[in-house]
């Protein structure tokens, strides 16, 4: 049953920002050609890096695991196709820091031949253990951008009943139309992932979050609603303001409620997945397939021919900028996701990992001038804006004073870092750069701080163990002054005691002949 | 390969800039000036001209002084903003040393010497003209009527004279020329017992209030309107200082109509709707959640009310604003917003 | 008259009350101690001229010491402390040390004669090891205190600087000198 419910509730602050959608959402779903190298890093999803289970000049098939993870919090990587395997190599990584990673590098051979290493499932005939297994064995992690390996969450989310499935189509940030195009072509699969997920883990009913303006989304999805017929699904417009589309915002405008601090959006009972990260589910257990690709949007003024483009995981992101006719003349910021959230990359060598959701390319003059910042003049826009109901503007005084507990009290860990108060500051002052920088720190402190008390733990041990050799030393010269104080004065008296002496050290010397001395 | 800028977030060109928040506003001044003009002669034109001419000099001496670059805090605009709203508040053909001193005064001790831009916690103009009307109380009383009014008033060029030289030419007085401002007037009056009716039959009352000020007023809040559009300003100062006046007025004046002002003429007179939409909304000296500025409002009109009825002075719109400035940082404490997820 | 009954009455009242205050809400030990304790880093090395962190506390809440002779906890710490006892927060005194990245012990194993010097100097017993036998650091229990330093005869033991990785990365403070507080150029 399709039940549209329009929806009054709504977020504090938020933006309506340009969209920027139908640069890329002109023509269909395309496929980047499979490039000459493929650079995997080991780690390209939050927590452990994966660990390589092959080594320079194996060959592996496509669909291959090469990576298995490390911990409970940790992702698989598979070969996207066959080549083989140059080996481990330091190369860079589309991380802000600009750092070197470890990247497993394979060389595909040509052929595209697959192997068939999971079996597939019925997915009517899963039980929840199955699920994770599998999910976990296909190295599925979050592919709205975070990135978060999908077992894990499924797992933590399983021990809760009667769960709502939020299916985030909203996609607010602009120039991002990924999920867009997916919503178009591959509407059944999405819904098919998300029942799987419902009936494995007991949740009541899925909402399926897409905003108003993506028209023909809303058409594709509401018709395979229809087409799938079951009463759990639920479809819901919401309005297109940004960022809509965040987990904890989505949820309040969903369902009015708030998650509380320090908490998870599954404490209050409501589990987000990506619409991407859902059809990535469904193809693992339906047809055994890992996460080896993703669709990317590649768009922006400085790319030639805009649109979304599936490319295997590890291609260059030079490559795919090819294959969307090259850079305009003019290009000269390459980000990582979208203008609001997305990292500026120092250059189009890193390639496409599972976080890749948008390659975008500006040109000059769409983007602002650094370092024309002005004095905050404590207008208050930041604070009206906010979708997390903080107050920016203390927080910018906090953290530019070094007074980095003042702000963590001030709920800093609540930002988003969405960017909206950036946006509408009109001292240009680079407000979330701050807050990044402070959460960052925070976290940094906080670790030092459990050093901290473990040094003192073990500082207080160890005097506790010294003093108390120290007392057992006062004790037994104690003991003995008080036996020389009592013991006859006599010289036969005496002479019985050296004689006793002797045969003490005597047995100790012996002793220390076969073993070792001991302190 | 192709190598990229990467200069951090944010990304997109933003919509605001400071000088764009301060040229809207004197934009949005310029209809009410225009009327102002029309009604009482051109000093208050060339009030403004004195002030922007010492306020520009000032700030590029003191910036000089400070180390700063010149161009972004010279091309802000906020200290011609001071200027102006300075300059509305003396009375037309004030000398120029009068408003030089005010301006000097604003501009680098109740500004720079805080900080500068976003530094200051009291409100420059209203500081300078708190400086000016205990300084120099007699001139700042002389204020001139309506042009309508007053049939041997100075003319444009008598005032340009009055401007530099303090001086009345053409053998005019200062004590013929000028006449107490509405609210001045009604202050003495009410002191001697007479009753509103009767104040108010003067020939210097319109409607409600002061002719040729109420429509100033208008014009003002005209302005003031425009701006809330623009988002230049958030309507919540606005709003709190005007009920700030009303509220207590409107109780006054039902409560006994014969010696109190009504609420239209604490409305229309003096600075009250320039105080609301323009002085008080000075976004650095104020406070900043929307909860805090309604109390800042608020706080700065019941003070102006305060102040009229039983001050010594006859309008009370700067002494409110400073009070309040001071008030800010303990207002902001206690209205922080309830950030989500927490409660409170 | 009856003032001054009145006065003397009430002063003799209040005094009942402070003293039966101070009896029965007595507390054992000073608190402030311990909470001044918890925010220094726990090196026990003494940079502060105090012979280890908690004595260092002590000294700060009987106002014998300034809040800004700890160079490992640095500008947190004083800030920290500034917070915490309300007096002002002032830059590191560079008497008692720099700022330095974070570092650990290594010994150098091909030199290292067993003598457990080293062993009894640690404050947080962070080096294993026995007479004659190879000692070697732990290094994520050793707080860089540099107190092993000395006592090896043989000189073994290098401070080397924490490495960081990509885990150990963090945001840069943006530049918050932008317009503001260029000079003219």
């Amino acid at each position: 049953m399709i039940k549209e419910s329009p929806l009054a509730k709504s977020f504090h602050g938020g933006l309506k920002l340009n969209g920027h959608k139908l640069e890329s959402t002109g023509g269909t779903l395309r496929s980047a050609p499979v490039p000459a190298r493929l650079v995997l890093p080991l780690n390209q999803h939050a927590g452990r890096a994966a660990v390589p289970l092959v080594s320079a000049g194996d060959r592996v098939l496509g669909y291959q695991e090469i990576a298995r993870p490390d911990g409970e919090i940790s992702c698989a990587l598979h070969a996207p196709t066959s080549a083989t395997v140059l080996g481990v190599q330091r190369l860079p990584m589309p991380h802000p820091s600009g750092l070197m990673g470890d990247c497993l590098v394979l060389e595909p051979d040509g052929k595209n031949e697959f192997g068939n290493f999971l079996p597939a499932i019925d997915p009517d005939s899963l039980d929840l253990p199955t699920l994770l297994k599998r999910v976990s064995d296909a190295g599925i992690a979050g592919l709205g951008g975070a990135a978060f390996p999908t077992a894990t969450k499924l797992a933590v989310a399983a021990a809760t009943t009667g769960i709502t499935l939020v299916i985030n189509g909203a996609e607010c940030e602009p120039y991002i139309t990924c999920d867009d195009m997916l919503m178009r072509e591959q509407s059944d699969q999405i819904l098919l992932g998300a029942k799987i997920i419902l009936d494995t883990l007991g949740a009541q009913r899925a909402l399926v979050a897409i905003e108003r303006d993506k028209l023909k989304a809303l058409e594709s999805m509401s018709a395979a609603i229809e087409r799938l017929g079951d009463p759990r699904f639920q479809l819901e417009k919401i309005f297109t303001i940004y960022p809509a589309g965040g987990e904890r915002q989505l949820i309040q405008v969903l369902s009015g409620k708030e998650v509380p601090a320090g908490k998870l959006p599954i404490d209050i009972g409501y589990l987000c997945q990506n619409v991407a990260t859902l059809v990535a589910i469904y193809r693992a257990v339906k047809d055994g397939q890992p996460l080896v690709s993703r669709i990317t949007t590649v768009t922006g003024s400085g790319i030639a021919e805009p649109g979304n483009y599936l490319a295997m995981l590890g291609t260059p992101l030079e490559t795919l900028a090819e294959s969307a006719g090259g850079y305009t003349p003019g290009a000269t910021r390459l980000i990582m996701g979208g203008p609001m959230m997305g990292i500026a990359l120092p250059s189009d060598e890193v390639p496409v990992v599972k976080a890749t959701n948008c390659v975008l390319v500006l040109q000059e003059d769409e983007v602002r001038a650094s370092g024309d910042q002005m004095p905050c003049i404590r207008c208050g826009e930041c604070e009206q804006i906010c979708p997390a109901q903080l107050q920016p503007q203390e927080l910018y005084w906090h953290i530019r004073g070094n007074d980095l507990a003042g702000a963590d009290e001030l709920n800093l860990s609540a930002c988003i870092e969405c960017g909206c108060c950036d946006f509408v500051c009109p001292s240009h002052i680079p407000l979330s750069q701050y807050y990044r920088f402070a959460k960052s720190q925070v976290r940094l402190l906080d670790a030092r701080r459990v050093q901290s008390d473990i040094a003192r733990q073990r500082f207080e041990d160890r005097k506790e163990r010294l003093d108390a050799e120290a007392a057992r030393r006062k004790e037994r010269l104690e003991e003995k002054r008080k036996k020389r104080a009592s013991r006859e004065n006599t010289p036969k008296a005496i002479k019985g005691e050296i004689d006793a002496i002797l045969a003490r050290t005597r047995g100790k010397v012996a002793d220390s002949d076969e073993g070792g001395e001991t302190r | 390969m192709k190598r990229f800028d990467t200069s951090g977030a944010p990304y997109l060109q933003p919509e605001a800039s400071v000088s764009q928040m301060m040229t809207r506003l004197l934009l949005s001044l310029v209809p009410a000036a225009a009327v102002y003009t029309w009604f009482f002669g051109p000093g208050l034109l060339l009030n403004i001209l004195v002030a922007s001419a010492v306020g520009l000099m000032a700030e590029a001496l003191v910036l000089n002084l400070r180390k700063r670059p010149l161009k972004p805090y010279l091309g802000d605009g906020s200290v011609l903003v001071t200027a102006v709203l300075f300059a509305w508040c003396l009375p037309p053909a004030t000398p120029w040393w009068i408003t030089a001193t005010g301006m000097i005064f604003a501009v680098v001790f109740a500004k720079h010497l805080y900080g500068g831009l976003g530094h200051n916690p009291f409100n420059p103009a209203m500081a300078g003209y708190v400086l000016v009307l205990i300084s120099f109380p007699q001139e700042l009383t002389r204020w001139l009527p309506i042009t309508a009014l007053a049939s041997n008033g100075p003319d444009a060029l008598q005032t340009l004279w009055a401007t530099f030289t303090g001086e009345l030419g053409g053998g005019l007085q200062w004590d013929a020329v000028t006449m107490a401002t509405p609210l001045d007037y009604v202050k003495t009056e009410l002191a001697r017992l007479t009753t509103m009716p009767e104040i108010k039959s003067h020939v210097m009352f319109g409607d409600f209030a002061g002719r040729g000020v109420e429509w100033v007023g208008n014009f003002i809040a005209l302005g003031g309107a425009w701006m809330i559009y623009k988002n230049v300003i958030r309507w919540h100062i606005p709003v709190a200082v005007i009920a700030g006046v009303l509220i207590p007025a409107t109780l006054a004046y039902m409560m006994d109509p014969g010696s109190n002002g009504s609420p239209g003429l604490h409305l229309f007179s003096g600075a009250t709707l320039l105080g609301a939409f323009y002085i008080a909304t000075d976004p650095v000296s104020a406070a900043t959640s929307p909860r805090g500025r309604l109390i800042f409002g608020l706080g700065v009109g019941v003070i102006t009310f305060v102040v009229r009825k039983w001050g010594g002075y006859p309008d009370g719109i700067a002494f409110g604003v400073l009070l309040m400035n001071a008030a800010a940082p303990l207002i902001d404490h206690f209205t922080r917003p309830r950030v989500y997820g927490n409660e409170q | 008259m009856v003032a001054v009954l009145l006065l003397t009455s009430l002063a003799l009242a209040f005094g009942l009350a402070l003293g039966f205050a101070a009896q029965r809400f007595r507390i054992e030990g000073d608190p402030v101690v311990d909470q001044v304790d918890a925010l220094l880093p726990q090196t026990q090395c003494g940079q502060c001229s105090f012979a280890g962190c908690r004595p260092y506390a002590e000294a700060i809440v009987d106002n014998r010491a300034d809040i800004n002779q700890c160079p490992p906890g640095g500008e947190p710490t004083i800030r920290a402390l500034a917070d915490l006892l309300s007096r002002e927060a002032k830059p590191l005194n560079p008497e008692n040390g720099e700022e330095k990245p974070a570092t650990v012990a290594v010994i150098d194993e091909d030199t290292c004669i067993g003598c457990t010097l080293c062993i009894q100097a640690c404050p947080v017993d962070a080096i294993v090891g026995g007479p004659k036998q190879m000692h070697t650091v732990i290094a994520r229990e050793c707080t860089g205190c540099d107190l092993c330093l000395e006592p090896c005869p043989v000189d073994c033991i290098d401070m080397v600087v924490v490495k960081t990785g990509l885990a150990a990365w963090s945001w840069p403070k943006p530049d918050t000198t932008a317009t503001n507080n260029k000079s003219a150029a």
